[in-house]
C-alpha cells in the first residue's frame, strides 16, 4: 500500500519521502483515534475501582472515597463509603429510636445502575423518617456474593456496626443454595487476598485507563468473566450456531439453609424474595417469574419462620408495579423487565421493609425479634 | 464459525499465509478447498458429505451435459440436478412445513401426522442455488462445463461465501480459480477495511437494534403503538446490517485472498420503489430468481396477467426461500403484489412526463411502507404474532412505551450513513488510505468493535436460511 502510493512518485527520493509521509499519517492517525476514545469513553464506559480488604469485615471491598461509574443499563455514579459501602459515605452515630439494618445481597442489592439518592438504603431512610423508629441502612452488598459471602460477615459487624437486623435481599433463589455449616464460622478468610491496595489488580485499577482495562477484558474474558478460551475442534450435532447455557441446580436442605442462617447471629434475619420478571405470554399482557412457584416459596417460608427467619415474598408487589407500566427491573437504555433492580423496584422494596420491620417490631440492638 | 468469532481471525490469518505463501494455483485451491471444508465442519463435520453430494452430482451432470447434444438426455440430466438438489433442500428444510401444514388438513380427517426432529444445515440454501445455476448455465450453453474437480469444488465450497452468500455465478468466481491472483497491497488494504465495515454493521448496529427487536416481537401485546413502530425501523436496520455487515466480510475476505465477489446491496432503504428495492437488497438472490425461474416462467413477455402471475409465484417462492413458514409466503406474496401495483400503475401512465419533485418523495414512503410491513411478517415467529404487530401498529396505541436511547442512536447513525452515501461524503465513507482521516477512522472503529459491542453470542440473521 505504502509502496503503492510511492510507485506514483516518478523519483526515488519522491518514492521514500510519500512512504515516510504516508508512515507518519497512520502513526498520528492512530494516536489521535485512540486519544478520541480516550476522552469519550467516560461517557461510555464504567471504571475500575481498586479493592482493599476491609479489616472489620474480611472481604476485599472497593477502595473506599472512591467514585464507580457504572454504564450499561442506566447510567448512575456511586461513590464508595467507609467498609466499602455503595453510595454511602460515612456510618453516623448511633442514636437512640433507632434501628440499624445491614442489606445483604449483590449486585442487585449494591444498586451500582442507580444514582446514590434513588439506592435502597436511601430508600429505606426516606420512607421511616416518620416512623417511630428511625431506620438507618447499611449496604453491604458486593456484586457476584451469595450466603457463603454474607454468613460469615454478619457478627464481625454487628457489633463494630451495631446492627440491630439483618437484611436479605435475594433475586435469585440460587443464592441461597450454597451452605454448609461451616459457613457460621467467625473467622472469614478474605475471598482474595491478593487483593489489597497494594496489589497488582489494584496497580492496575489506578494506573491504567478504564477503556484500557475494559478492552483487555473484553478480549480476554468471556461476558460471564470466564477465561476466553478458542474451540478449533470441528463441531458435532448443531445445524445452525446456538448457545444456550441453561444450569439446574438441586433443591438444598431448606432447613439446613435456614438454620445455618439463624446459628450465624444473635440478631434477628429477613430475607426479601425478589425475583426478576419479564414480559411474557404471547398475546396477553402477563408478566412472569422463572423462579420457585408460589407453593414453593410458602414452602420456604414457613421453613424459615421456623427458624425464626422472615421471609417476605415480594413478587406480586412487583407483579402489579409491572402491570401498571412501572418495571421494577431493567432500565429505559436495558431491556424491560430483565437487569437490574431499578429506582421503582427499590421504591418496592424499601416499603415492604419498613412495613416488615414495624410489624417485626425490632427494637434497637435487636432486643426482641428473636 | 462466525466471521465476528476469535476463532475465524485465527483461522483466517493462518489460510492468508499459507495462501500467500504457495506458488502453485493447485496446491493453493487445495489449501483453500481444505480450509473451507474446514470452515463448514466447525458447525457440524456430518453436513460435509452433503456439501460432497451436491459437488459431485453438480460436477458430473455438468460434464454429461457437456457431452452431449441430445435434447431429451440433456433434459434428464438438468431434471436430475435439480431434483438432487432441491430434493436436499426440501428434505433439510421443508419437510417439516410441509408435514404441518398437510396435518392441518389431515387432522380434520381424524388422522396425525408426525414431523422428524431436522437440523437445518447452515448455508444449505446457498450452496444449492449455486450448484443449481452452475448445471443450467451449462444446459443452457452459457457456460461450459469445468474438468477441474477441484476448482469446481472449491468454487461451491468456498468459505468466504459458503454459508450466507453473495449467490456467485460459476462464470464470476471458476475463471478466477484458474490462476494465482496477484497480490495486491492496495487490494489487501480495500478487503481489511471492508471486512471492518462489515464487522462495524455487524456488531454496532445490528445487534444492538437487535436487542430491542427481539423482546417487543416475542410479545407485541406489551407494547404501545410507537414503540413496535420502533421496533419494526430497528428490525428493518438490524436485517440490513446484519447481512449487508456478513456481505461486506465475506466480500472483504475473498478480496484479500485475491478474488472478487458480486455486490449484494446498494443501501435498499433509498429505493423509491419497490422494484427499485429488489434492485438494491440481496441483488444476488434477485438476479437468480430473475435468471432461474422468473425468465423461464415467461417474464413480461406474455400477456400483462401472465407477468402478474409469474412475478408473484417468483416472489412466493423467493419468500419460502427464506424460510418454511407461511410468514416467509405471505412476504413473498406481498412484495409480489406490490410489483404487480408497481406495474398497473406505471402502464396506465400515459406519457413519460417529467415528474413532480414529490414524487420521489411519495415513492420513497409507499416503498418503505410496504417494506417494513413485509418485515413484520418476515421476523415475526407465526402468523398470530405479525397479525398482533400489525393490529397494534395501525390500531392500537396504548402499552409500555419503550424508547432505548441506544437503539434510536443506532437508527440516527443508519439515517445518517444512508444520507452520507448520497452525498459527496461518499468517497470519504470508502476511507482512501492516503487521506488524513482514514487512520483516525479506522483506529476508533477497532476500539469501537472492542470496547461497544454489545455481550453475548449473535449469530447472523441470514444462517438461519
Amino acid at each position: 500500500m505504502i509502496r503503492d502510493a510511492a510507485q506514483r512518485q516518478a523519483t526515488p527520493l519522491g518514492e521514500r519521502i510519500a512512504a515516510h509521509r504516508i508512515l507518519f499519517q497512520w502513526l498520528v492517525g492512530v494516536a489521535v483515534g485512540t486519544t478520541l476514545i480516550a476522552v469519550t469513553s467516560p461517557l461510555f464506559i464504567r471504571s475500575y475501582l481498586p479493592r482493599r480488604i476491609d479489616r472489620m469485615r474480611g472481604v476485599s471491598v472497593l477502595q473506599p472515597g472512591g467514585e464507580y461509574r457504572w454504564r450499561s443499563e442506566g447510567y448512575a455514579t456511586t461513590s464508595i463509603g467507609d467498609h466499602g459501602m455503595a453510595g454511602r459515605s460515612i456510618v453516623p452515630e448511633k442514636l437512640s429510636k433507632e434501628i440499624r439494618v445491614a442489606i445483604w445481597g449483590d449486585s442487585q442489592a449494591e444498586g451500582m445502575p442507580v444514582a446514590d439518592e434513588a439506592k435502597l438504603h436511601r430508600q429505606i431512610e426516606r420512607l421511616s423518617k416518620d416512623s417511630e423508629y428511625r431506620i438507618i441502612a447499611l449496604p453491604m452488598a458486593r456484586s457476584g456474593d451469595d450466603l457463603t459471602d454474607w454468613l460469615p460477615q454478619f457478627r464481625r459487624v454487628e457489633d463494630e456496626l451495631e446492627i440491630d437486623l439483618h437484611v436479605l435481599l435475594v433475586v435469585e433463589i440460587a443464592d441461597l443454595f450454597e451452605v454448609n455449616e461451616s459457613a457460621t464460622g467467625l473467622e472469614v478468610a478474605p475471598t482474595n487476598p491478593t487483593l489489597d491496595s497494594n496489589s497488582h489488580q489494584a496497580w492496575i485499577a489506578t494506573s491504567i485507563p478504564a477503556f484500557m482495562i475494559h478492552a483487555s477484558r473484553r478480549v480476554l474474558r468471556t461476558p460471564d468473566d470466564s477465561p476466553r478460551t478458542l474451540r478449533f475442534r470441528p463441531g458435532w450435532g448443531s445445524g445452525t450456531p446456538a448457545m444456550d447455557g441453561t444450569i439446574v441446580a438441586s433443591t438444598p436442605d431448606w432447613n439446613l439453609v435456614m438454620r445455618t442462617i439463624a446459628e450465624s447471629t444473635d440478631r434477628p434475619v429477613h430475607i426479601i424474595y425478589a425475583p426478576k420478571i419479564v414480559p411474557s405470554h404471547k398475546n396477553t399482557a402477563d408478566v412472569v417469574f422463572g423462579e420457585p412457584d408460589v407453593e414453593a416459596i410458602e414452602s420456604i417460608r414457613s421453613i424459615a419462620h421456623h427458624n425464626q427467619v422472615s421471609l417476605t415474598d415480594i413478587r406480586e408487589s412487583l407483579r402489579s408495579s409491572a402491570m401498571k407500566n412501572r418495571w421494577p427491573h431493567g432500565f429505559h437504555n436495558g431491556r424491560i423487565g430483565e437487569g437490574h433492580l431499578n429506582e421503582t423496584g427499590y421504591q418496592i422494596i424499601a416499603l415492604d421493609l419498613v412495613r416488615a420491620i414495624d410489624a417485626m417490631r425490632v427494637h434497637s440492638m435487636g432486643s426482641t425479634a428473636r | 464459525m462466525l466471521f465476528t468469532q476469535p476463532e475465524f481471525l485465527v483461522f483466517f490469518l493462518a489460510v492468508l499465509i499459507a495462501a500467500r505463501s504457495i506458488k502453485q494455483n493447485t496446491w493453493r485451491n487445495v489449501l483453500l478447498l481444505v480450509a473451507s471444508y474446514y470452515f463448514y465442519a466447525y458447525w457440524d463435520i456430518r453436513f460435509c458429505g452433503l456439501l460432497i453430494l451436491s459437488t459431485i452430482v453438480d460436477y458430473c451432470v455438468a460434464r454429461f451435459l457437456e457431452e452431449t447434444d441430445d435434447i431429451r438426455k440433456r433434459r434428464w440430466l438438468l431434471a436430475s440436478s435439480v431434483i438432487v438438489n432441491l430434493g436436499v433442500l426440501g428434505f433439510f428444510k421443508y419437510f417439516n412445513f410441509f408435514i404441518e401444514s398437510a396435518a392441518l388438513i389431515v387432522q380434520s380427517m381424524g388422522l396425525s401426522a408426525k414431523t422428524l426432529n431436522i437440523i437445518l444445515p447452515v448455508g444449505i440454501s446457498f450452496y444449492t442455488f449455486q450448484t443449481m445455476s452452475y448445471s443450467i448455465d451449462v444446459y443452457r450453453r452459457k457456460l461450459r462445463a469445468t474438468d477441474d474437480l477441484l476448482q469446481f469444488a472449491l468454487y461451491v465450497s468456498f468459505f468466504p461465501q459458503l454459508v450466507a452468500g453473495p449467490i456467485v455465478r460459476a462464470r464470476e468466481l471458476l475463471p478466477q480459480l484458474a490462476a494465482i491472483p496477484a497480490w495486491s497491497n492496495r487490494r489487501l488494504y480495500g478487503g481489511l477495511q471492508q471486512m471492518l465495515r462489515g464487522a462495524i454493521k455487524k456488531v454496532l448496529l445490528a445487534d444492538r437494534l437487535g436487542e430491542m427487536v427481539d423482546p417487543v416481537f416475542a410479545d407485541p401485546a406489551f407494547y404501545s403503538s410507537s414503540t413496535i413502530w420502533l421496533a419494526v425501523i430497528a428490525y428493518a436496520g438490524q436485517i440490513y446490517y446484519d447481512f449487508s455487515g456478513y456481505t461486506d466480510m465475506a466480500i472483504g475476505g475473498a478480496k484479500i485472498l485475491g478474488y472478487r465477489f458480486p455486490k449484494n446491496f446498494k443501501h435498499p432503504y433509498l429505493a423509491n420503489s419497490v422494484s427499485e428495492f429488489w434492485h438494491r437488497w440481496h441483488i444476488t438472490l434477485s438476479r437468480w430468481l430473475r435468471d432461474y425461474l422468473y425468465i423461464p416462467l415467461g417474464g413480461n413477455r406474455g400477456s400483462t396477467l401472465a407477468t402478474y402471475r409469474n412475478l408473484i409465484i417468483t416472489m412466493t417462492l423467493g419468500g419460502l426461500w427464506h424460510g418454511a413458514s407461511w410468514t416467509f409466503v405471505l412476504w413473498g406474496v406481498l412484495h409480489g403484489v406490490a410489483l404487480c401495483a408497481e406495474r398497473l400503475i406505471r402502464g396506465s401512465q400515459p406519457s413519460p412526463k417529467p415528474k413532480p419533485f414529490y414524487s420521489n418523495w411519495i415513492g420513497w414512503g409507499v416503498t418503505m411502507m410496504i417494506v417494513l410491513i413485509g418485515w413484520v411478517l418476515f421476523r415475526s415467529p407465526d402468523l398470530s404474532s405479525a397479525i398482533s404487530m400489525l393490529d397494534r401498529m395501525f390500531f392500537r396505541t396504548s402499552g409500555i412505551q419503550w424508547y432505548p436511547p441506544l437503539v434510536i442512536a443506532a437508527i440516527s447513525l443508519m439515517v445518517l450513513e444512508h444520507l452520507a452515501w448520497q452525498s459527496r461524503w461518499r468517497p470519504v465513507m470508502r476511507l482512501p488510505y492516503d487521506r488524513w482521516y482514514s487512520p483516525i477512522a479506522t483506529t476508533v472503529m477497532i476500539w469501537g468493535l472492542v470496547l461497544y459491542s454489545p455481550t453475548g453470542f449473535q449469530p447472523f440473521v441470514y444462517f438461519q436460511f
